[in-house]
């Protein structure tokens, strides 16, 4: 799998003339080479639904005259760059327009577009239980006779919303399902689902049993690794943070995706802001750090970019990806063949709540942001090692497995977790999680009694040892607590109420009422051999009010429950990240330090927009990390730079005097 | 006027038990004092409409068995600390349940609250028009005849929303206007406003000629100098960062007011989000740099607390505002009787179309806002203006994107362009129904017809790096034909404008390959023109590259080099101000980075969550005088520098979050 990859976006109206005038093959294959690109994404067919190339199948934009995909192939080839071939699925605005009786039809009767309303400018869904999918996979097999020497196929928008069109209406009765039934068109929608993945692969494998195969819906499930198992030869983890992903979603999604056994890669943009943004342009600085933090995750790096019309070659874009790609190949050699040491196992919501593959996934499904997102805000921000783990992950190795707010423990998992346990094993639950039938599924020394009626949330005050810097009085959460009262267990603290919760009934000031002054009886938390237990379910409150303080009580109540010296610490501010990364092949640990204060600029579409400005220098960075043998060097990545260092206990210390949005440091071992 | 002030909010249901019940005043006025505290607002009446101390007017809170207000004034007054007097005016719940006819009644009849979500309860609006304001005034009273020690007034929530009570509906009637007309209801709430003040500052006047008197709407409107200048004695410039105003409200604020004349300070809280947030922390950190934004911008300091209903101090709230309020007193010496320097005047949009005190005060005025975000993150100085202001002052006027020029206005700038001075204009201002009212050397032919925005491809000078190619604006430009002036640069068309009828890709169409030939801007003699909005633009999109033209914009239109330049990264924030006493600059060198983290009631919340060390941070900057010495205060280290051609070089060693530096002069 290529290392410096570009996503060559290309969505182009069918009203707009003059396609690929400007295209001169040269000109283009060299500026991708100069910009130290080694693969391109290039486009058979586009979200209007035209193709860029004669087609027996579909139709060609009306603006172009010649094959101008087997221009871009010819002429990335011919300088070494790999070619893989982009296509879309759901959305497909010529199809659309053609066959209105192939759009989603939702349950409540309309036929809706992205974004927007049914009328809006945006894209239309199609429905896989039309014969869409049979029209796809012409296209499909057209471009694998066509185009053999592609590097891939890249199938965009592969997932189907709730439809009840003709056509599925007329399969479900045949099956014996009734669509006026949510749950009946729940799973015949996984049925067409899994028929589009299987025939799609099948258009492709028929052809071609190596082919690249990627099929893209904008997040990465977790917890559906046979899926990708399955239908994917590699990952690619679509997260622009700009554009809605935010900072947190590519390592949440890179933390999970590095432990399945498929290469992937992170894929950011050059926009300032979103996919589209055509005279768009990020700092160059900015991709730097987010190419550092998908080298940190061990991900290889795409870059999305939008092609002109004319297919003319955008030089201000070169000028923002060249400098990134030059430095991410002058680190390469130390990021390929990496494995993530860690601490700590997180387990996923949204893992452990099996998701399906209907719907929308990752941005406009929210149910997770908390649990998920808040925990790795924490794990972040506290710079714990640490993976992210699904039901199936093999706990060994961990010392702490986490499982936040949420996780619904069955039987399997009770028994995984039991047995990890008594291996000398520690676990943190946090809020609902570990609760079933009005039970802790654990001995956790505490028998609960409800979830407060608090329900816009109630205050935190932790034992002296788990407190925020400074905040000895009660916290306001702004989630209810669960009620815990301890038994065998130590208690982590007490709850307070406030005096009464807001309501249009009653409510005081401007925000909450102040807390009662004591306590309500309730433990904020309990710990029992290897178990700790927050009542709050501290890692929503945190994603959801952004307090530094809860932050702090988070931070505190891991490093409590894991017990014993970090991985690593080190004395990066705040917005520093840290991983360390084992090259075994190279008998060395990569220790990646990452710092960039992404700034709230701008608000689009109704979303916030965080561009990093510039990148600022950190001086004298101490690391203190463990070590697995003794140690020969220590040395700054790639500028080979000796660092002096102590070693005592199994660690090793030592300063990194600059380090300005990215730094490696090899710790070399004898 | 004191310096390190705290707002103790005290809004508590009346369904609250035990007021004051662990009130202890040793404690209490000690707790401040160890804070480093010198003044404390507190309570007559909250907005549950209770009073904190026996009353003939309203109502004792139900759970309150003494005079808490006398208790916390003598108690604070023990310590040397000075204690104001809180009421509200517009918010007060029990005179709302009392009396629902003295509510506020929309046009479209309902009776309206302040709500943060959906479902979400909140405060009645009061009717200036109905005889609530007797009720008010009467507590007034009460308030100056009891405690004629209080040291100032605080009327907090002092604006009128429209309305249709029927109060209100019979006295338009009597006067001959008609209520169903918006403009009869404008003109209407005006004179009650009016009335409201005038009462109100009577009833203090009527028993202390001198007392200290403000009204907190949650902003200072701009452009109506006049109004603070007859009913105020000074200014609190309500403007927390996590809670909606952001931190650019304040600087935008701050370089306004100190024109005015009028003591002020600045006022942020203790609360991670917002006011009432009991059980809410910042860190220490957060408040230093809020406190150090403050005297970078001469302002004095208040710090926003919530008391607890029993009246026991919080000590987790004092070991937030303890190390905040030593710092700045540390730091007094070389803020009071201090001026900013300024090179640059921005005219406030909101000033120059100020309609009045009528309904809420707008906080954000886009243009303004844009403007000032440029301007800080540029590390320009500069002040903001009103049609007031003395222009001949300033070496660069910037209209941003959308001032109206009448005759009056044109005179005077170009007045004062005939005196040497320089004007930037851009997107709308200057722009008249015949086109440029100034000699741009250009004719106005129209706005463009790409409404949701069309490319920029400036002058080599004036492009971001490394983009040289055109970038999408999100706003239309203004269609600009040069003739004698010198083109600043290219707009380019998107294919059309993204409607549902044709749109390409997802967010806009790509540019056509030429540009469509009008001017990206012109400039001639004094005045620079820009045909985009580009203060909007910045605002709307938030693009790095925005922000470099607009940077490189100012500074070409300055047409000199700029007061201040430092080595500080983009979050970093500069001023320089003059101590006419001490006969020295002080400059302020701020850095912080808030972090976006949280969404609480629809608000993106950005807390500083700490600060990082800036090590060696190069300053250029011009001097007024003969440099004798350069040191950092108040830690007095002295540094080495270079003084050459009117400007002095040195290096600052470390920067955190805030670092003054002391410029003195031979004398």
């Amino acid at each position: 799998m290529r290392f410096r990859q570009i996503h060559l976006d290309f969505h182009t109206s069918g009203r707009i003339p003059g396609i690929g005038t400007r295209f001169d093959a040269k000109a283009f294959g060299q500026a991708f080479k100069s910009a130290h690109v080694d693969s391109v994404t290039v486009f058979s067919k586009c979200h209007h639904g035209y193709s860029y190339h004669p087609t027996e199948v579909g139709e060609m934009h009306p603006g172009l005259d010649f094959d101008l995909l087997r221009g871009q192939i010819d002429a990335l080839h011919a300088v070494g760059i790999n070619a893989p071939v982009y296509t879309t699925a759901t959305w497909d605005e010529l199809a659309a327009f053609n066959h209105p009786e192939w759009r989603t039809v939702s349950p409540e009767g309309g036929s809706p577009r992205f974004l927007t309303t049914p009328n809006g400018a945006g894209w239309a869904f199609l429905d896989y239980s039309t014969p869409y999918v049979d029209y796809l996979c012409a296209q499909v097999d057209e471009i694998i006779r066509r185009y053999p020497d592609a590097d891939g196929v890249f199938m965009d928008i592969c997932f189907q919303l709730p439809s009840v069109s003709t056509y599925a209406q007329s399969k479900m009765e045949k099956l014996g399902l009734d669509w006026t039934d949510a749950g009946h068109r729940h799973s015949f929608m996984e049925q067409m689902v899994e028929e589009f993945f299987e025939r799609v692969r099948g258009a492709v494998r028929k052809h071609d049993p190596k082919m690249p195969l990627y099929f893209n819906s904008g997040h990465i499930r977790r917890g559906t690794r046979r899926h990708y198992l399955q239908h994917y030869t590699h990952l690619e983890v679509e997260s622009l943070p700009t554009a809605g992903w935010g900072y947190d979603h590519f390592p949440l999604s890179a933390r999970y995706v590095d432990k399945l056994p498929l290469p992937f890669l992170g894929m950011t943009g050059k926009f300032h802001y979103h996919w589209g943004e055509v005279g768009g342009y990020k700092k160059p600085e900015a991709l730097i750090y987010e190419c550092g933090a998908m080298l940190a995750h061990g991900a290889r790096c795409s870059i999305g970019d939008h092609l002109h019309p004319t297919a003319k070659i955008d030089d201000s874009t070169m000028a923002v990806i060249a400098p990134a790609y030059k430095w991410v190949e002058e680190r390469e050699a130390w990021a390929v063949d990496t494995v993530n040491r860690a601490d700590i196992a997180f387990l996923s919501a949204e893992a452990a709540s099996r998701p399906s593959l209907v719907g929308i996934p990752g941005q406009s499904d929210n149910r997770f942001d908390g649990p998920d997102h808040g925990g790795v805000r924490v794990l972040l921000e506290g710079q714990f090692a640490f993976d992210v783990i699904d039901l199936e992950s093999d706990l060994e190795g961990y010392r702490l497995v986490i499982l936040p707010d949420v996780i619904v423990v069955d039987d399997e998992l009770k028994a995984k977790i039991d047995a990890y346990v008594a291996k000398g094993g520690r676990v943190m639950l946090t809020g609902k999680s570990g609760l079933r039938d009005g039970i802790f599924l654990f001995d956790l020394g505490a028998d609960w009694a409800g979830t407060s009626d608090m329900a816009g949330g109630d205050y935190l005050l932790p034992e002296p040892a788990l407190r925020a810097e400074g905040v000895n009085d009660p916290l306001f959460m702004y989630f209810p607590s669960e009620q815990v009262k301890v038994t065998s267990g130590r208690s982590l603290g007490d709850v307070f109420d406030p005096y009464f919760d807001r309501r249009p009934q009653h409510f005081s000031g401007h925000v909450n009422a102040p807390s009662k002054l004591e306590p309500n009886g309730f433990a904020a938390g309990v710990a029992k051999g290897g178990f700790t237990y927050l009542a709050h379910p501290i890692f929503s409150c945190y994603h959801r009010a952004g307090a530094v303080a809860m932050l702090e009580i988070a931070e505190k109540t891991i490093r409590a429950a894991l017990g014993g010296d970090r991985l690593v610490t080190t004395t990066l501010p705040r917005a520093g990240r840290v991983t360390v990364r084992h090259q075994p092949g190279e008998n060395r640990d990569v220790v990646h330090l990452l710092h960039a204060t992404p700034a709230l600029r701008g608000n689009l579409r109704g979303s916030n927009i965080q561009p990093i400005q510039d990148l600022i220098t950190l001086s004298d960075i101490g690391v203190d990390i463990a070590v697995t043998g003794p140690v020969k060097a220590v040395t700054l990545i790639p500028e080979g730079t000796a660092l002096p260092h102590t070693t005592e206990d199994g660690r090793i210390r030592f300063a990194v005097p600059q380090v300005r949005g990215h730094q490696m440091v090899e710790v070399l071992y004898s | 006027m004191r310096y390190r002030q705290i707002h103790l909010d005290f809004h508590t249901s009346d369904l609250i038990p035990g007021i004051g019940s662990a009130f202890d005043a040793k404690a209490f006025g000690q707790a401040f004092r160890n804070a480093h505290v010198d003044s404390v607002t507190v309570f007559s009446k909250c907005h549950h409409g209770v009073s904190y101390h026996p009353t003939s007017v309203g109502q004792m809170h139900s759970g309150l068995s003494f005079d808490l207000l006398r208790a916390q004034i003598d108690a604070l007054h023990a310590v040397g600390i000075n204690a104001v007097i809180y009421l509200t005016a517009t918010w007060d719940e029990l005179a709302a349940t009392t009396h629902p006819e003295w509510r506020i009644v929309s046009p479209d009849g309902t009776l309206p609250h302040v709500s943060r979500s959906p479902g979400d309860p909140g405060w009645a609006y009061l009717d200036y028009s109905t005889p609530y304001l007797d009720y008010l005034c009467a507590q007034v009273e009460e308030v100056m005849q009891r405690y004629p020690d209080g040291d100032g007034i605080f009327m907090d929530i002092s604006f009128q929303l429209p309305t249709v009570s029927e109060s209100a509906k019979r006295r338009m009637t009597a006067q001959g206007m008609d209520w169903t007309s918006p403009g009869d209801r404008d003109r209407f709430s005006a004179q009650v406003v009016q009335e409201y003040f005038e009462r109100v500052s009577t009833a203090v006047r009527k028993y202390d000629a001198k007392m200290p008197l403000f009204f907190n709407s949650g902003h200072i409107r701009r452009g109506l100098r006049d109004h603070y200048h007859r009913f105020y004695t000074h200014l609190e410039l309500e403007s927390l960062p996590t809670a909606g105003w952001g931190y650019d409200h304040f600087p935008l604020s701050a370089r306004y007011v100190e024109q005015m004349g009028l003591p002020y300070l600045g006022m942020t809280g203790k609360f991670h989000w917002l006011w009432g947030e009991v059980g809410g922390y910042k860190k220490p950190e957060a408040l230093v740099y809020e406190c150090g934004a403050m005297i970078a911008q001469g302002a004095r300091c208040s710090i926003g607390d919530h008391l607890h209903p029993t009246a026991r101090i919080d000590a987790s709230t004092m070991a937030v505002i303890g190390p905040a309020y030593k710092w700045v007193e540390e730091r007094e010496p070389w803020c009071v009787d201090t001026v900013n320097h300024a090179e640059i005047g921005l005219l406030s949009l909101e000033a120059v179309t100020q309609r009045g005190l009528v309904g809420r005060a707008e906080r954000s005025v886009i243009p303004d806002e844009g403007a000032i975000r440029v301007l800080l993150e540029g590390q320009f100085t500069f002040d903001v203006l009103d049609l007031k202001s003395d222009f001949a002052v300033y070496r660069l006027i910037i209209l941003p994107d959308a001032i109206p020029v009448n005759d009056a206005l044109r005179d005077r700038i170009n007045a004062y362009v005939a005196g040497g001075g320089r004007v930037l204009l851009t997107g709308k201002s200057g722009v008249g129904p015949e086109g440029f009212v100034f000699d741009l050397g250009a004719v106005w032919e129209g706005t463009s017809a790409m409404a949701g925005g069309d490319y920029l491809l400036p002058i080599r000078t004036l492009r971001a790096d490394p983009v040289n190619d055109p970038l999408f604006m999100y706003l239309p430009s203004e269609k600009v034909r040069v003739t004698e002036g010198q083109s600043l640069g290219d707009v380019y068309d998107p294919y059309f404008d993204r409607t549902p009828q044709h749109f390409s890709g997802h967010v806009n169409a790509p540019s056509q390959p030429d540009p469509n030939g009008f001017a990206a801007g012109v400039e001639k003699g004094g005045f620079t023109y820009f045909a985009h909005p580009i203060f909007s633009c910045y605002h709307k999109a938030g693009a790095v590259a925005m922000l470099e033209i607009a940077e490189k914009a100012v500074a070409r239109a300055l047409g000199r080099p700029r007061m201040i330049a430092t080595g500080l990264p983009r979050a970093g924030r500069a001023t320089l101000r003059h101590s006419g006493p001490k006969g020295a600059d002080v400059l302020h060198l701020l850095h912080a980075t808030p972090a976006l983290r949280g969404t609480l009631g629809g608000q993106p919340i950005q807390p500083v969550q700490d600060l990082v060390t800036l090590e060696d941070v190069k300053v250029d900057l011009e001097s007024h005088g003969t440099v004798a010495e350069v040191r950092t205060v108040p830690e007095l280290k002295v540094l080495p520098f270079i003084a050459d051609g009117g400007r002095v070089q040195f290096t600052v060693p470390k920067v955190r979050g805030h670092q003054m530096v002391e410029i003195t002069y031979a004398s």
